[in-house]
């Protein structure tokens, strides 16, 4: 545990000093049949109510990341629910055998290599750690206080 | 323009308008103050309460949650687990709504600046570690009973402790704020009805001032209109009031001004008027006094001609016979200083038929000389006493006095008068008591007329007339009736109701006719004597006038 907080707390101060701005991008495995989602529709996917892509067969995998900061901060508040409401909600799902939360990792390069490796994933992470092998669907800026 | 110059309706206008603005200004603080009153209420209601209320229910189902949670792993059998789930379901999702509700709540406090930092950070802090805890909630499911256990009671038990004692410090909070809130209500409750009271205060206390104003504005200047009429109803006309004000008040002291000059002036006209009246007054009182003079002049000038002639009738006798009796003794004288020497007897027939002849004179003297003494005496009778004191009289003597008297002083005056004069008294008349002197003047004013206008009548046919004059009395119940008729002209229908009028006459002017002859007989029998004096007159056959007295 003190070694999951001292790598969060590397990865706040990181945030911190990389990005004046929170720029948050939502991205996608490259293949996935959309080049954009509405708010509505990514948080859909995020709370487990879309299981597939729109007008596809293709399954949707959702990726979060595991430290709080900056960036998950940003895309909660973009869909409106916070990270303690969201557990709430895979909490019931869980209780009603309706699905398992979002895996999630303790680094943005992981989920961009998790997303770009596996086919209809969906994750978000500052817009610096985004690479080809990922495409962007949504762009979060959020203004810092 | 002035605020004295406006008219009375806009000075009431513009002090209820003052009075209104207040008022409406007092309301609208009022309306206002009662607003933060409501705002306060409404936070504690709708704010404090709340998050109190949805704080202290958020810790109550977390705990029950926990308590489910532990009985689930306890579990044994799976019947048993999912009853345990559904009980987490339904208390998962009780959670959710008070913890949305709780957000929304929080985020329009925050708007309204009623979050502490304290209670923010508390609130951030609890977020945390509801998501941790719910983060082991999610582990253990996927562990096995006893593991499951370990977690629940081990990090987890850890986590929801904290997680407590931090919701126990929220409730607290929110229970603290509440109680704030609640006492500033109170003040602000309390401060708001000591204002508005205040501001009532003074808002009747304004009003009750305006309203004074007002009403010394109107009353003031009333007022001294009021004595001011007085002042001139007790005949003060110099009353002058000041009247700077353009109100109606101020109007009405102006027109007041101008009455009370007006009236002024209009009685300094009238009361000159008034002097100019009374010297004419007195100038006519002169000349009436003048004329009835004149008109007592002219009948004292008639009386005394028939008192003339009265006298000089037997007067005549008295000096023929006195001449013829000096005549007859110078004879007497003679005869005897002829016969000197003879006897008496020689003479005796002769002195003893002159001495008869002197006593027959002197009987004739004395006879005419108690005649005219008769006269005199009775004149004086008449005369005799004051003027105007009644006495009782024998109407008969009196009638047939003044009768001879009119009749010679009308035959002293016109030589060529003559009239048949016819006298029948009613010896029943007996004694009236009367002023002889005034009815005297009026039987010699219609005897005069009488014998004047029968003189007229024969002048006018020349001889082919008989002029006739008659006097009667006669006894009445109660009183006597004399009339005086004639067979003159007669008075015209046009002229009859006029001739009682004074100064109306129909002889020439001058002479001595004044035209006050009938008037004055008028109002001696009228109002001297409680008489009557009425006239009956035919044209062309004759006039009678008929004067009753009563006794």
């Amino acid at each position: 545990m003190n070694l999951r907080l001292n790598i969060a707390m590397v990865m706040l101060s990181l945030a911190c000093c990389t990005a004046a701005s929170a720029q948050v991008a939502v991205i996608a495995h490259n293949d996935v049949p959309a080049d954009s989602l509405t708010k509505i529709q990514l948080l859909d996917f995020y709370t487990g109510d879309a299981l597939s892509w729109p007008a596809s067969e293709l399954d949707v995998v959702v990726f979060d990341l595991k430290p709080k900061g900056e960036v998950k901060d940003a895309f909660y508040q973009y869909l409106g629910r916070s990270s303690s409401r969201m557990k709430s909600i895979w909490l019931k799902r869980k209780l009603a055998g309706d699905g398992d939360p979002p895996e999630s990792f303790q680094t943005e390069e992981e989920v961009v290599h998790y997303v770009a490796s596996t086919p209809g994933a969906v994750g978000f992470v500052h817009t610096s750690k985004v690479n080809d092998e990922v495409k962007i669907l949504v762009r979060i800026t959020v203004d810092e206080g | 323009m002035a605020f004295t110059d406006l008219k009375i309706g806009v000075k009431q206008g513009i002090g209820f308008g003052i009075v209104l603005i207040v008022m409406t200004a007092v309301s609208i603080f009022a309306i206002l103050q009662m607003r933060d009153l409501r705002t306060e209420i409404d936070d504690i209601n709708e704010i404090w309460l709340r998050r109190a209320v949805l704080t202290s229910r958020f810790n109550l189902n977390a705990s029950a949650l926990r308590t489910t949670q532990l009985q689930h792993a306890f579990a044994p059998r799976a019947a048993q687990k999912q009853v345990y789930v559904d009980t987490m379901l339904v208390l998962i999702d009780k959670i959710d709504l008070d913890r949305d509700a709780y957000g929304q709540l929080l985020e329009e406090s925050n708007q309204r600046n009623l979050v502490s930092a304290d209670e923010e950070r508390l609130t951030a802090q609890l977020d945390s570690l509801w998501e941790v805890y719910l983060d082991h909630s999610l582990n253990y499911l996927d562990l096995r009973d006893r593991e499951a256990l370990a977690l629940l009671n081990g990090e987890a038990g850890v986590v929801f402790n904290e997680f407590s004692t931090d919701l126990g410090e929220l409730v607290r909070l929110n229970e603290q704020s509440a109680a704030e809130a609640a006492r500033r209500a109170e003040a602000t409750y309390r401060t708001t009805r000591n204002r508005i009271v205040l501001l009532l205060v003074i808002t009747v206390l304004l009003s009750g001032v305006i309203a004074g104003q007002l009403v010394r504005l109107i009353v003031g200047p009333v007022r001294q209109l009021v004595m001011a009429a007085r002042t001139v109803a007790e005949g003060d006309l110099d009353v002058r009031l000041d009247s700077q004000s353009g109100d109606e008040i101020g109007t009405l002291t102006r027109s007041f001004n101008w009455m009370t000059q007006s009236l002024k002036s209009q009685q300094d006209d009238l009361q000159t008027k008034n002097q100019d009246l009374e010297t004419a007054l007195h100038r006519l009182k002169d000349t009436q006094q003048q004329l009835v003079l004149k008109e007592k002049m002219a009948s004292l000038g008639q009386l005394t001609a028939g008192i003339a002639h009265e006298i000089k009738n037997p007067l005549n006798f008295v000096n023929n016979f006195a001449a013829l009796s000096i005549e007859l003794s110078d004879e007497l004288a003679d005869e005897l200083e002829s016969n000197k020497d003879k006897t008496v007897a020689s003479v005796f027939d002769e002195v003893e038929e002159l001495l008869d002849d002197l006593r027959f004179n002197a009987q004739k003297i004395s006879e005419h000389g108690q005649r005219a003494d008769g006269i005199v005496r009775g004149m004086l009778e008449h005369s005799r006493g004051k003027a105007g004191e009644r006495r009782s009289l024998d109407v008969n003597a009196l009638v047939d006095e003044y009768v001879n008297l009119a009749f010679h002083g009308m035959r002293a005056s016109q030589t060529d008068f003559n009239a048949t004069l016819d006298r029948h008294y009613d010896e029943a008349a007996g004694e009236v008591a009367l002023v002889p002197q005034d009815v005297g003047r009026v039987l010699l004013n219609l005897l005069n007329n009488a014998f004047y206008a029968v003189h007229q009548r024969r002048l006018a046919l020349d001889g082919a007339f008989e002029p006739s004059v008659s006097v009667s009395t006669r006894a009445l119940g109660g009183g006597v009736e004399i009339r005086v008729e004639d067979n003159g002209g007669g008075i015209p229908a046009s002229i009859r109701d006029r001739i009682f009028e004074p100064f109306f006459t129909t002889k020439p002017t001058g002479a001595g006719n004044t035209g006050l002859g009938l008037s004055l007989s008028y109002e001696i029998v009228t109002q001297g004597h409680g008489g009557t004096l009425s006239v009956e007159s035919q044209e062309g056959e004759g006039t009678v006038f008929i004067v009753t007295l009563p006794v």
